[in-house]
């Protein structure tokens, strides 16, 4: 594996890529600002094999696979000649419409990966704001010193491999951005909304709220001080697991609306 | 430009394309978008977009994506 050191490397990586077939598919979408973030970590490596190549991006004790292909058939050939290290798990999300994701997941499946989840994108186009008195003094952003607590309240609750658990220089980042809330007893986190946003869209990432505090409506207090920060976005996306019906009709009852767009995540393990 | 519209509008239909000098940051196209994009735009204008040339800055706007496309040896 060798280390990915600039941007320029996966334009350079695709490029190759194009020039062997034209098209190309791809699971590595192209965020620069995140790219770079993972690029100054140091935790992007890439492999070479035929026509495909394997992006790797270490994740706190596993790691995630992407792929820059000519086709899925050369994919799927050399995804079986790629040596995957011994005791590290690899996860894979593939993103995109239902029909064109089964075809991909079932590749990966006859290569010994799992299904793990899916999770489903829902969105809203703004309706209303939020007032300034409707706030809650009990919600308030977080502090650097929080973002150690906050790392172990995320890894303590949410699934590791699907629910995308942000890294702690990813929450200092969010803190230093004012895109992470945080409501405390005492020291103790009663419940946590981290969001990105990116012009006019905001994006809810994670939204927890500790189980001893569920009947202080902590919940419902951190979104709204979320959709007051977001007054000014207009469109609002998050992912959510398909299967979760309960946080699906809160979102729903929010205004978010399911989309086509869906994330199979699989998982080999080793 | 009638068709570079009807593409992004074909990957995003709520969105309003002509108003914006900067899809990217302001929220109109993401990551998931670019690459539908680039796709959209070979098969469209059959041409294949240079890798090097698959960045933010080449997609930010309507004349970036023009510029783009007449690079990369598309008529328009």
């Amino acid at each position: 594996m060798l280390a990915i050191r600039s941007y320029k490397e996966i334009s350079e990586n695709i490029e190759k890529i194009k020039k062997l077939n034209t098209r190309f598919v791809t699971n590595f979408f192209l965020n620069e600002t995140k790219i770079n973030q993972w690029i100054e970590d140091e935790s992007l490596f890439t492999v070479e094999k035929g026509k495909v190549i394997f992006i790797f991006r270490k994740h706190t004790d596993f790691f995630y696979l992407y792929y820059i292909s000519t086709d899925l058939s050369e994919l799927f050939i050399e995804l079986n000649n790629l040596e995957f290290p011994e005791h590290l798990d690899f996860v894979a999300d593939i993103v995109g419409k239902a029909d064109e994701t089964n075809q991909i997941s079932n590749g990966f499946q006859s290569q010994g990966f799992i299904h793990h989840e899916t999770l489903k994108r829902m969105f809203m186009m703004k309706t209303n704001t939020v007032d300034e008195k409707d706030l809650s003094s009990e919600i308030e952003f977080a502090t650097q010193a929080d973002a150690k607590p906050v790392f172990d309240f995320l890894t303590q609750r949410l699934d590791k491999y699907s629910e995308q658990i942000p890294s702690i220089k990813e929450i200092q980042f969010a803190i230093d951005n004012q895109t992470l809330l945080i409501s405390k007893n005492n020291n103790e986190i009663a419940g946590l909304l981290y969001f990105e946003k990116i012009g006019f869209t905001a994006h809810l990432k994670e939204w927890l709220v500790n189980e001893n505090y569920r009947e202080n409506k902590i919940g419902s207090k951190l979104i709204k001080t979320f959709f007051y920060l977001c007054n000014n976005c207009n469109r609002f996306i998050l992912w959510v697991k398909e299967n979760n019906d309960n946080a699906i009709s809160k979102y729903e009852h929010y205004g978010y609306k399911k989309e086509s767009l869906k994330d199979t995540i699989m998982v080999k393990h080793n | 430009m009638e068709k570079i519209l009807s593409i992004l509008n074909s990957i995003r239909p709520e969105e309003d394309f002509t108003t914006s000098e900067d899809f990217i940051s302001d929220g109109l196209l993401d990551s998931f978008d670019l690459i539908s994009l680039v796709s959209e735009l070979d098969e469209n204008f059959s041409i294949s977009i240079d890798g090097m040339d698959i960045n933010q800055e080449n997609f930010k706007n309507l004349d970036a994506i023009k510029s783009l496309l007449i690079k990369n040896g598309a008529k328009l």
